[in-house]
């Protein structure tokens, strides 16, 4: 009990030195938020008259808006039917912007961070590979192809139940299938994401989102975008979550307002160009006692 | 018949896919921080005792399978049906060699079984895990001989025939464990 006290206690040590020895500065922001979260695939709980944050995202992005330069932030989230050996529906998240950065320099920052706190498991040199040559590797089959039908029939052959669409087939097949072959002795580092998976990414005059992703083993740790810095560029991508939701049978979800007037607002100019990656903190810890279930790492849960 | 949602799921639900009976066995739950919740779920087919792994995005339901477990004492057998009864209810129940699954090499008149009912048929007996049985047929034992470790053949009076030492004879009972066919002991 008091070990992984102890344990958490260091690392987040460990993270703030981190931080301050780059000049990244501190920051908290409000757990209890205005708006849902949007995406298609994650669910806010109401609170106190508005929402638990999901991920501190927009929160900081308002601070970046209004001149913050380079911010970090290392606090509770909360998503709703998230329960599992990695997941627990309330969660520490690791989040992070960089200003004037790209997303793969801020991939080596990441791998520097996560390999500092990861000293003792003496990991091998990081594998970096673009997703589609993964993709490639695992399943001889292209995840940019866009006849959908095939990657939702190859889902289905290898065990998933009901594909409805491109999206869930990627996931699956990715999440559940590729990972499970990367190495336990090293990171595995994932960039350039086809465009369906950009979540908040922008996307390149190459036609691939500018995202990354970080695995111990299967174990998903970090995620990191070039941050889309315009208004505009948010409403279409909050619009395509909301149709994903709705074909999805999910409750719309009214986009953050306060979120999109901070970088409206006419002294703005939307977002300074910054890359951002937000990691799960419990799951840093779990690698590190090569723990089996995330609540071996918490003082305690409660439901 | 309900459904079940899969934040239902744990081990030991039944639920029907493809219209055949499974068994929960495993139910884990994977999420991609960005992507779809997942819930991957190992499972046994009851009628056909395969292992089967299935990925149903969290959410779905499944509908659930009338199966049920009930204690039922063992009565006779005819033509390849062996017939049990519910001892409060006085209930028949006929159960086909493909249920029963070798459990009829156990069996004695009134020994109580675990039958597994779908759709209130039985599709699975799960014989008590030790029986007593009589020895009807064995090689003239070598009185004395408790250390050799060699063995023979017995028949029981159920008709199964299990590996014994060679000290055992005909007329004694033995505890026999049922779920891999072997010698436990004599029963004095």
């Amino acid at each position: 009990m008091t070990e992984r006290l102890h344990l958490r206690a260091r690392v987040v040590e460990q993270i703030r030195a981190f931080f301050s020895a780059r000049g990244v500065l501190e920051t908290a922001t409000p757990c209890i938020v205005g708006a849902p979260a949007g995406e298609a695939n994650i669910e806010s709980m109401a609170a106190g008259g508005g929402w638990l944050r999901t991920s501190p995202e927009f929160e900081m992005k308002r601070l970046l808006a209004a001149g913050s330069g380079d911010i970090w932030q290392l606090g509770p989230v909360f998503r709703n039917d998230e329960s599992g050996a990695h997941h627990q529906p309330e969660f520490t998240l690791l989040e992070w912007y960089r200003v004037g950065l790209d997303y793969l320099h801020l991939l080596d920052e990441t791998l520097e961070l996560l390999s500092h706190v990861l000293r003792p498991l003496e990991l091998a040199d990081t594998v970096l590979v673009p997703y589609r040559e993964a993709f490639l590797d695992a399943f001889g089959m292209d995840p940019l192809d866009d006849d959908g039908a095939r990657l939702q029939a190859l889902a289905e052959k290898q065990g998933l139940r009901q594909c409805c669409d491109t999206d869930d087939a990627l996931d699956f097949l990715f999440a559940l299938l590729a990972a499970k072959h990367f190495r336990r002795d090293c990171l595995t580092a994932l960039h350039d994401f086809p465009v369906r998976q950009a979540s908040y990414a922008r996307i390149s005059e190459h036609g691939h989102a500018q995202r990354f992703e970080i695995f111990y083993g299967d174990i998903e740790l970090a995620n990191g975008f070039q941050e889309l810095t315009r208004a505009a560029d948010y409403r279409v991508r909050f619009a395509a979550d909301n149709t994903r939701r709705a074909r999805r049978g999910l409750a719309e979800t009214t986009p953050d307002e306060r979120f999109l007037a901070a970088l409206e607002c006419p002294e703005q100019t939307g977002l300074p160009e910054c890359a951002g990656v937000a990691a799960g903190f419990e799951r840093l810890l779990m690698c590190l006692i090569q723990a089996q279930n995330i609540t071996e790492v918490m003082a305690m849960t409660e439901t | 018949m309900a459904n079940y949602s899969t934040s239902e799921f744990r081990a030991g639900l039944k639920i029907l896919l493809n219209g055949e009976p499974h068994v929960i066995l495993v139910n884990e739950f994977v999420k991609p921080g960005k992507g779809q919740a997942f819930n991957r779920v190992k499972m046994r087919n009851l009628l056909s005792g395969r292992m089967l792994d299935k990925t149903f995005k969290s959410g779905e339901t499944a509908e659930a399978a009338d199966v049920l477990e009930i204690e039922l004492g063992y009565l006779y057998t005819d033509s390849g049906q062996w017939h049990f009864m519910d001892g409060t209810t006085y209930e028949q129940y006929a159960a086909d060699a493909a249920a029963m699954d070798g459990a009829e090499n156990w069996l004695r008149e009134q020994d109580v079984c675990v039958v597994t009912l779908y759709n209130g048929r039985p599709i699975a007996v799960t014989p008590p895990n030790f029986v007593e049985l009589k020895v009807v047929e064995t090689d003239p034992g070598l009185r004395g001989d408790t250390a050799s470790g060699g063995v023979k053949p017995a028949k029981l009076e159920t008709g199964a025939v299990v590996k014994v030492p060679l000290f055992v004879e005909e007329g004694e009972v033995l505890r026999v464990d049922t779920r891999n066919g072997e010698y436990v002991s004599r029963v004095k």
